[in-house]
């Protein structure tokens, strides 16, 4: 179920996909992985309708898990620290196979 | 090691044919999200913060050759080629699809291996020593009491649904490798009649939001009464553990608000006039499990004394440990490379330590509960030839026991529940501390130090409150801030850190960090560990050192 989390404002509706759990977001009329793609609910009524796509989305069993993400409305940037950290992914480089030093 | 039979191989291969129904009922749509989730949780999958996490079961931390080779295939073939060892000598894999859940489920049942009852509120993956079969001190092997445990708690239909998660550890020796007093229930076992063992059994300790170091619940509990006396225990804190506070429904709070004397009673009472019969079985299965682990399997071995310079003698100093059988040894791999994630392992490494395994050490591996990997029984007349292969893999770094073999959570980096990031500040740390030991070294002085665990929230996946020095990402006004605990043990004399006071940003920590080591060593007394040297001192001393001068921040 959608739900709103932390302070109102631009906010911008994100979820996993389904079958392969990738971090998505609403571009309109698709779920997109790409941030910039995202559609932007400026307004309580805009908000409402994003937060009701995203249940509508869940019953059809394509996300799991979407709620509202709220971004400052100066910088874009998502106001809670874990909404920046999950935009930003993991913030190393992966594992990979070169060794490593001693 | 232990061998499914044809029970257990039924029993994981029907759980996983289950698992694929249930998985394609959820993709046509019969079932919703919240019917999905309790099934998906009870076995192991997990929705992270960016993708489905799945959290593979490595009983008691034993894998064979074989099994290695299969988690380096599902790192390769299902994962983005690595996965990452926990602190409950589990295997999880970040970067999981669901429509590959079912694919890799029937891999591990091929494998003799699940990923059952490593999440929700039930009898989690036993833990026990990783040095359990081989250790020098070792008094009684505890493998076949971690499977008799796993036996009787896998799809106990009594405890399927407890209040909270539950997490068992047995030791068999005096030294504690298992950080076993914090744990829901931990076992020291001991040499009793007709080889089976006796226990002292523990209970209430844990660690999250409440930290709590077990208390003594019955020593010298003869074998059988073991089982009994668990399932009593587990039934009393079924039926009283809380269930309207997620935080306040672990067992360590039940005996905290009761009383230890009052939840032992009421234990008694509920064992009194019970059927005991089916537990009958437990000795004779007990012997049955200990057959699979009796001969080690091992030609003789020439006793030597290995010694080294330079790299290769930091490595037999810190990553080898005496065997219980002369002429052998137990070589501790580290994932603790400078800069490395603890506990990540990509599938290359795996296949290279799978191989290592069946050359030299009969084809077993252990995970340890500080994240790193052993080779229980490697010949002394082979350790040169094992460095030069971990050497090329990048596997060599003898730091075992050192500051800079840090325990870390994922942290914020991956997991939907943290606060702040662990990871970098561990890889931050792991390069001073790492440049600290081998100038130490090369001195010719004790590099040895305090332990260091790194948690990502209060629920203290990365034992932050069990080390010497702790550390707790936390949110700070949507900014991380990382507190500090000192004189924390997970050892034989398990003790909680203590804050030290407020906290610091992720770059001020190593500055930090290394000033506490610093002041420790000013003050130190000849041989004094770090928890021995706090003890003494307290905490004021250490306060002054951080708090009074300003900390650089590095650039």
């Amino acid at each position: 179920m959608a739900k709103v989390r932390g302070p109102k404002g631009p906010s911008i509706l994100t979820a996993n996909e389904i079958l392969s759990g990738e971090v998505v977001y609403w571009s309109g009329d698709a779920w997109s992985r790409s941030v910039d793609d995202a559609v932007r609910a400026g307004d309580d009524g805009a908000r409402e309708t994003l937060t009701a796509t995203g249940k509508a989305e869940e019953d059809a069993n394509r996300v799991v898990g979407a709620y509202l993400v709220v971004l400052d409305a100066v910088t874009s940037v998502p106001v809670e620290l874990r909404e920046r950290r999950r935009l930003a992914g993991p913030s190393f480089p992966l594992p990979h196979s070169a060794p490593h030093a001693a | 090691m232990y061998q499914y039979d044809g029970y257990d191989q039924a029993f994981v291969a029907a759980r996983a044919a289950e698992f694929r129904e249930q998985v394609g009922r959820r993709l046509t749509g019969q079932l919703t999200e919240d019917e999905f989730k309790p099934l998906r949780l009870k076995n192991g999958l997990y929705l992270q913060l960016h993708a489905y996490m799945l959290r593979i079961a490595i009983p008691y931390g034993v894998l064979s050759s074989k099994q290695m080779r299969t988690l380096a295939h599902l790192a390769e073939n299902y994962d983005r080629g690595y996965g990452h060892f926990t602190t409950r000598q589990n295997i999880q894999f970040n970067w999981t699809e669901l429509r590959h859940v079912p694919d890799m489920l029937d891999l591990l049942a091929e494998a003799g291996m699940h990923a059952i009852q490593t999440s929700g509120n039930c009898i989690r993956n036993v833990t026990t020593d990783a040095f359990a079969g081989v250790a020098g001190d070792e008094e009684v092997d505890p493998r076949a009491t971690c499977e008799l445990l796993r036996q009787w708690s896998s799809a106990h239909p009594e405890f399927a649904f407890l209040p909270r998660k539950f997490k068992i550890a047995v030791i068999g020796a005096n030294a504690d490798r298992a950080a076993m007093k914090f744990h829901d229930i931990g076992l020291r076992a001991y040499p009793g009649e007709n080889g089976l063992p006796r226990y002292d059994i523990w209970v209430g300790g844990g660690q999250g939001r409440t930290p709590r170091v077990a208390q003594l619940f019955e020593a010298d509990v003869p074998f059988e009464r073991l089982l009994p006396t668990l399932d009593a225990m587990l039934r009393v804190y079924n039926l009283h553990g809380r269930r309207d506070n997620k935080y306040k429904a672990r067992i360590k709070i039940l005996v905290a608000e009761m009383g230890l004397e009052a939840y032992r009673a009421e234990v008694y009472a509920d064992m009194e006039g019970r059927d005991l019969s089916p537990f009958a079985e437990a000795a004779p299965e007990y012997e049955r499990i200990l057959a699979h682990f009796a001969t080690l399997p091992l030609p003789e071995g020439e006793d030597v004394t290995i010694s080294g310079d330079g790299a290769f003698g930091e490595w037999i100093d810190q990553n080898v440990t005496a065997h219980k059988v002369p002429g052998y040894a137990v070589v501790s791999v580290s994932l603790k490379a400078r800069g490395a994630i603890p506990g990540d392992a990509t599938g290359e490494e795996m296949r290279m330590i799978a191989d290592l395994a069946e050359r030299y050490s009969g084809g077993e591996i252990r995970v340890t509960h500080r994240q790193n990997l052993v080779l229980p029984s490697v010949r002394a007349a082979d350790l040169e030839a094992v460095f030069e292969a971990l050497v090329e893999a990048g596997l060599a770094t003898g730091n075992i026991g050192l500051s800079s073999d840090i325990i870390a959570c994922p942290g914020l980096d991956y997991c939907a529940l943290a606060t702040a990031r662990s990871i970098p500040i561990a890889q931050a740390l792991s390069e001073r501390l790492r440049s600290r030991e081998i100038r130490v070294r090369q001195e010719g002085r004790d590099a040895s130090g305090p332990t260091l665990n790194i948690s990502g929230c209060i629920n203290a996946c990365g034992h932050h409150h069990a080390a010497n020095i702790g550390i707790l990402g936390l949110n700070k006004a949507e900014s991380e801030s990382y507190q500090i605990t000192l004189g924390g043990r997970a050892d034989e004399g398990a003790a909680v850190g203590e804050i030290l006071g407020p906290g610091f940003t992720a770059e001020e920590i190593p500055d930090v960090v290394e000033r506490i080591i610093e002041t420790w060593d000013a003050h130190r007394a000849e041989g004094e560990s770090f928890a021995e040297s706090y003890a003494r001192l307290g905490k004021d001393v250490f306060k002054a050192a951080v708090y009074e001068e300003p900390v650089n921040v590095a650039a």
